[in-house]
Formats: structure tokens, C-alpha cells, sequence
């Protein structure tokens, strides 16, 4: 192998040097220090201080894109105004160097033979116009590997990008030289399965434009809407029917009523049953309500169970009140034909000292209705609210985007 | 051909130009200046150290329809300046072109990127030309127009010699220290002027490919796959 096996000055650890003699600078990976691979001895430049990290692709891993093999043997941390991404510097001795930029999808930095010829906000390689997108400063906030220049954390340059089509062409000016850079996105999985990393989700941020489509997706979102209310509102449901009405004792033992028959016409039916305490509010007092659907044929039976509550009390912040004094509960999807509706309750009272009177009735009258089809409101909302979603995802990031990148 | 002993060690030396100065021994590394038939050594100087390159000594190749053979190399060191410790900031290699008519040219590798030129003669009234004679800086972005062509200065560095290798046509002992500044044209054309001591030249040429060289006889590099486009050339 071609790789010089050579010892960090600093911490004593293994340091690679892929490219010999044409390496100016390599950072050891395992104390970060910046060693000078001008000459022989790596004289120690700079003693590590940024954190170690791990280049998702290894430094010394060989991938071929387009045919070439290239080897990944620098590794940059870069930032402008705080957006990160990364950068992986790759070696072939017949090719020279390239660039693998990785800012959540990954694209293949070349170096071009000629020097683009920059008027206003373009660039020019013969006649091919390229347009001015934005300029920035970048930065390196961690560097391992080695480099054909002397790498520094903390180093700057300004960088002016020119698109054309998918394509973009990155001029970097550092203190003593230009480096134009031609970046050409790579399709997913391209870059991953060459060097064998883990394939990326392809969630790539929405393609720039499509944020400004709200409007027409809240159009198709409002159109999908209206249809929705009136697919419900032809399979509407049954009005409620009164099936059961009960005494419950506030006493603790069970009390339980059978009704019927009740007939439920559909192949699946959405059954809702609702509780009704009536003469008189729930007073500091609960009720357990189980009830069972029973096919009268199969004996397959469809348990549910409620609580109708009423609390109240007075505390520092004033009187207060809660619970559901009318439960409704729902059953979806039971099998069509002809049940019966057992009804099961108990009745309780809260015992507490501060329980201001007494004089309440120590039965509770109860109704129970039952009304069967329709559709389960919740769902009609949550479709609803899933309708609205998109538009309403791309209405904020739309709002979010800058004013149009005009650092010109 | 012209083949003598060192007078250094007595290990042959092989000459391929009929004018170069100097020749540095492969053996003792000795700098050997040539006088008509008679050989002196005149100081010792470093090889260029391992470099991972395809390119050495003896490579040949056509620069359109001109065949060159690769007879020398100086390694150039930029950015190392006693206020940065002599710490290097960049490096490239030079490789000397000795064409068929026997004329010479530069082969730059630099980054990665690899730059031939030739002598030109020198504009007197460049203004970089002025600015060089005069001994001043030039800055990285400037434009100037040479022969209708528009070139701009994309690099400007002091550079130091790092070694060298073979025939060359100047001594270029470890330390000897030139300004060089490269200009870079729309369409791929490159010039470069070199200040040594009191002298500027001025080089022209074109970036180049690897390729389009047509190379043979490449070094092989242990531990890689030559291209497909190598080995066809080899094979041919």
C-alpha cells in the first residue's frame, strides 16, 4: 500500500498519509492536533482542540464515482451564519482531488480547467452563463485527515455560487488564492453505496418553489373537505333511540337491565350510546356504566364501559365543578344483525367532610340512547384536520423562507 | 544521450538535454553544474521526497502533436515565512519538459491540478511584469490583458525550493526562494511569471488533463487500480 505509516508527535497515535508528498497538512484523528506533512518528521502545528468527530464515511474508504475510484482522505466541518454542513475531501493519484459536499444530500465537487470570467452577477465559461445565487463566508469548525493546504479551524473564506441547472459552480477566495469548484448533485444512494454507508431517507427539504404552492393546495384541500361532509351526510346516522331507563342506587350494588331487540341493518355498524342522567344533576356522585352488546343468534357479545361524574367543591380559586354528567361512547365496526343491550351500573358517593348537603335523592333516574351509522366524528375531524395539514405545512415554511437570498 | 560519472561518487549520470546546467546525482544527491564537457559538483541538494504522483523521470508524452519526456522536478513550497515559523502552506511540483526539438517546458502539479507552459517572452509593459521588476506584490483578482487575451491572477505566493530531482536549468538548492504568480484565462489558458532573484520570466500554456498527455511509461502506484484509460496506453 501506498500509505505512509507515520506516528502523531503529539499523542503517539498511527497517522495516514494517503497522498504523499502532496499533502501539506494532516489532522491526527485521534488528538485532533495539525501536523505539518511538508516535512518528515510531522512536526506538530497545532495542538488539538475541537472535539473529535466521526466522518460518517471513514478517511481512508475508497468509493468510484463515475468511474473513478477516490479515496476519502480530508474531512471538514464548515458553517456560514450557522448552517453546517460537511465536506470530504477525496484523492485519486491520476485525477487529483475532488469534493464530496454533504449537506443532508450529497453532492461531487471537481475542480475546472478554466477560470470562469465573472461580470456583475454571472459567470462565464465560454458560453455557458452562469447566475449569481449568493455569497457567504464560510468557515472550518473541525478538520481530520489530510489536505493539500495548510487546513486551520477557524479559517475563512468567501464563497460566491453561480447556478446553472441543477449544477452550481462555488468560487472560493481564500488569502492568497481563487478555486473554482463545480458541484453536481448526486442522485440518492449514488454516493452512499459507493463508499458503504447507510442509505439517507430521502427527505429532502421540499424542492424550492413548491412552498409557494399553498394556495392551490388549499384549494384541492377545501374541494376534498366539502366532499367529505357530504359523504357523511348521506351515510348520516340513525336518530338516538331511547332503549333502557334505569334506577341506580347511590349505594354500591349493581343494578342491570336487558333491551331490545335492537337491529343493526349494516354490515358494520358504528354504534354510539349515550347516558343520561335525568331529574336532577349528578351532585359529587358517579355512576359505572358497562354495557354489552349480544348477538342474539351468535352470542358474540361487544363489551363498553362509561362513567357519568359530577364533582364540585370549593377550593382557594373559588368553586368549582368537573366531569362528564352525560358519557357517550362508541363502538365501531360491530356486525350487522339483531342484539340486546345489557346495561350494568353501580352508583357512588364521593365521601368527603366537606359534602355541603344531604338531602339528595338516593336513586338516580338514568336513560340510555343508543343511535347506530354515521361516522364517528372524531374521524370527520381528524380526516379534516389531515386534509388541511400540506397546505398548512407549506403556508408556514413558506412564511419561514427569507426574504429572497439577495447578499449580493 | 549523453551518459558521464558523478564527480561526487562516480554513479553515472544520465543526461537527455544537450544545454541544461545542472544535473542532481540520484545517488549522493549532489548538484552537478555542467561546463562544456567538464562536470562540477557545486552543492548538494535534497530529492524530492515520495510523492504519491503518476508522473516521474522518463514519462512521456504529446502536448498536441509535440512529444516531451519528463527530464526533472523541483518541489516548491509556498507560505512558509519566518513569521509563521517556516511553516509551509502549500506545495507543488514542477516538472521539467524536455520536448523532441529540445526545447524545454514546465509541467505544474499543483492541488491536483496540473498546468504546462513554456517560455514566452515578457511584455515590458505588463503591469504586473512592471510591478514584479520593481519588486512588488501583486494581488490575487487582478486583470490584465496579454496578446488579446484576458488572464486574471488567481494565485501570488513566495515560494521556497524543496528538493529537486534530475536535470534542471537553474540550481534550485532547498531554501532558494522564487515570487510566482499564476494567471488564469476564461478559456483554460494559463500564464505564470516567476521572479528569481532579479530575473522575471513569464511562462504560457493551458490547464490540462492527465489524459489528454497521452502518457506512457506512468509510475505505478502500489495499492491502486490505474484507470482504464492507463492501461489501454500501456497496452498500446
Amino acid at each position: 500500500m501506498s500509505v505512509t505509516a507515520l506516528v502523531c508527535p503529539k499523542c503517539g497515535a498511527p497517522v495516514r498519509v494517503t497522498a504523499a508528498g502532496r499533502s501539506i497538512s494532516v489532522v491526527c484523528g485521534n488528538c485532533a492536533s495539525t501536523l505539518d506533512a511538508a516535512t518528515p518528521e510531522l512536526r506538530l502545528l497545532a495542538e488539538g482542540a475541537a472535539a473529535l468527530s466521526v466522518p460518517e464515511i471513514p478517511l481512508g474508504t475508497r468509493g468510484t464515482l463515475a468511474g473513478v475510484e477516490w479515496e476519502a482522505i480530508g474531512y471538514l466541518e464548515r458553517s456560514a451564519d450557522g448552517d453546517g454542513w460537511r465536506e470530504y475531501l477525496l484523492f485519486n493519484p491520476w485525477e487529483g482531488y475532488a469534493w464530496l459536499v454533504d449537506s443532508g444530500s450529497f453532492a461531487f465537487g471537481a475542480a475546472i480547467l478554466a477560470e470562469p470570467e465573472t461580470i456583475e452577477r454571472t459567470a462565464r465559461i465560454g458560453n455557458q452563463l452562469w447566475q449569481g445565487k449568493r455569497r457567504y463566508d464560510a468557515q472550518v469548525d473541525l478538520a481530520l485527515g489530510e489536505f493539500y493546504w495548510r487546513v486551520a479551524v477557524g479559517e475563512t473564506v468567501a464563497v460566491a455560487e453561480y447556478m446553472l441547472g441543477s449544477e452550481t459552480l462555488s468560487m472560493e477566495r481564500g488569502s492568497e488564492g481563487v478555486s473554482w469548484t463545480l458541484l453536481t448533485p448526486q442522485d440518492p444512494g449514488v454516493v452512499e453505496t459507493a463508499f458503504g454507508i447507510a442509505p439517507r431517507m430521502p427527505a429532502d427539504p421540499p424542492v424550492p418553489g413548491l412552498t409557494s404552492l399553498w394556495p392551490q393546495m388549499l384549494v384541492v384541500a377545501t374541494i376534498a373537505f366539502l366532499a367529505l361532509t357530504l359523504v357523511d351526510a348521506v351515510f348520516q346516522s340513525s336518530d338516538p333511540v331511547e332503549v333502557a331507563q334505569l334506577e341506580v342506587p347511590i349505594n354500591g350494588t349493581v343494578v342491570s337491565q336487558s333491551a331490545g331487540p335492537i337491529d343493526l341493518p349494516r354490515g358494520r355498524n358504528y354504534v354510539v350510546i349515550r347516558a343520561v342522567p335525568v331529574e336532577g344533576q349528578l351532585d359529587n356522585e358517579w355512576l359505572d356504566l358497562d354495557y354489552t352488546l349480544v348477538n342474539r343468534r351468535s352470542q358474540a357479545s361487544y363489551p363498553v364501559s362509561a362513567v357519568a361524574e359530577r364533582y364540585r367543591g370549593v377550593d382557594a380559586d373559588g368553586p368549582w365543578t368537573e366531569g362528564v354528567e352525560r358519557p357517550q361512547v362508541s363502538m365501531a365496526a360491530v356486525p350487522g344483525g339483531r342484539y340486546d343491550l345489557i346495561v350494568e351500573a353501580t352508583g357512588q358517593r364521593w365521601q368527603s367532610q366537606y359534602r355541603p348537603d344531604t338531602d339528595q335523592p338516593d336513586r338516580k333516574r338514568l336513560v340510555v340512547m343508543l343511535e347506530t351509522g354515521g361516522t364517528d366524528a372524531s374521524f370527520y375531524w381528524l380526516a379534516a384536520l389531515l386534509l388541511f395539514l400540506w397546505p398548512i405545512i407549506l403556508l408556514i415554511m413558506n412564511g419561514d423562507k427569507p426574504e429572497q437570498e439577495d447578499e449580493w | 544521450m549523453l551518459q558521464a560519472p558523478c564527480p561526487q561518487c562516480g554513479a553515472p549520470l544520465t543526461f537527455r538535454s544537450v544545454g541544461l546546467p545542472i544535473i542532481v546525482c540520484d545517488y549522493c544527491r549532489s548538484t552537478v553544474m555542467r561546463t562544456g564537457d567538464r562536470l562540477a559538483r557545486t552543492g548538494s541538494s535534497s530529492g524530492v521526497p515520495e510523492t504519491v504522483s503518476p508522473l516521474m523521470i522518463g514519462t512521456e508524452g504529446q502536448d498536441g502533436d509535440a512529444p516531451f519526456t519528463l527530464i526533472g522536478r523541483i518541489r516548491w513550497l509556498w507560505g512558509a515565512t519566518p513569521e509563521n515559523d517556516n511553516v509551509a502552506q502549500g506545495c507543488w511540483t514542477e516538472w521539467l519538459m524536455l520536448y523532441g526539438d529540445s526545447s524545454f517546458g514546465w509541467l505544474a502539479e499543483a492541488g491536483g491540478r496540473l498546468m504546462l507552459s513554456r517560455r514566452t517572452a515578457i511584455h515590458r509593459n505588463n503591469g504586473i511584469v512592471q510591478t514584479l521588476h520593481a519588486g512588488g506584490a501583486v494581488a490575487v483578482g487582478e486583470r490584465c490583458k496579454i496578446d488579446g487575451v484576458v488572464y486574471r491572477v488567481n494565485d501570488a505566493r513566495w515560494a521556497v525550493s524543496a528538493g529537486c530531482d534530475g536535470e534542471i536549468p537553474f540550481a534550485a538548492p532547498p531554501g532558494e526562494r522564487i515570487y510566482s504568480v499564476d494567471l488564469a484565462a476564461g478559456d483554460g489558458r494559463f500564464m505564470s511569471f516567476q521572479r528569481h532573484d532579479d530575473q522575471v520570466e513569464a511562462y504560457a500554456g493551458q490547464m490540462v488533463r492527465l489524459q489528454q498527455l497521452k502518457p506512457r511509461g506512468l509510475r505505478e502506484l502500489p495499492g491502486w487500480q490505474a484507470p482504464a484509460w492507463v492501461q489501454a496506453q500501456t497496452a498500446a
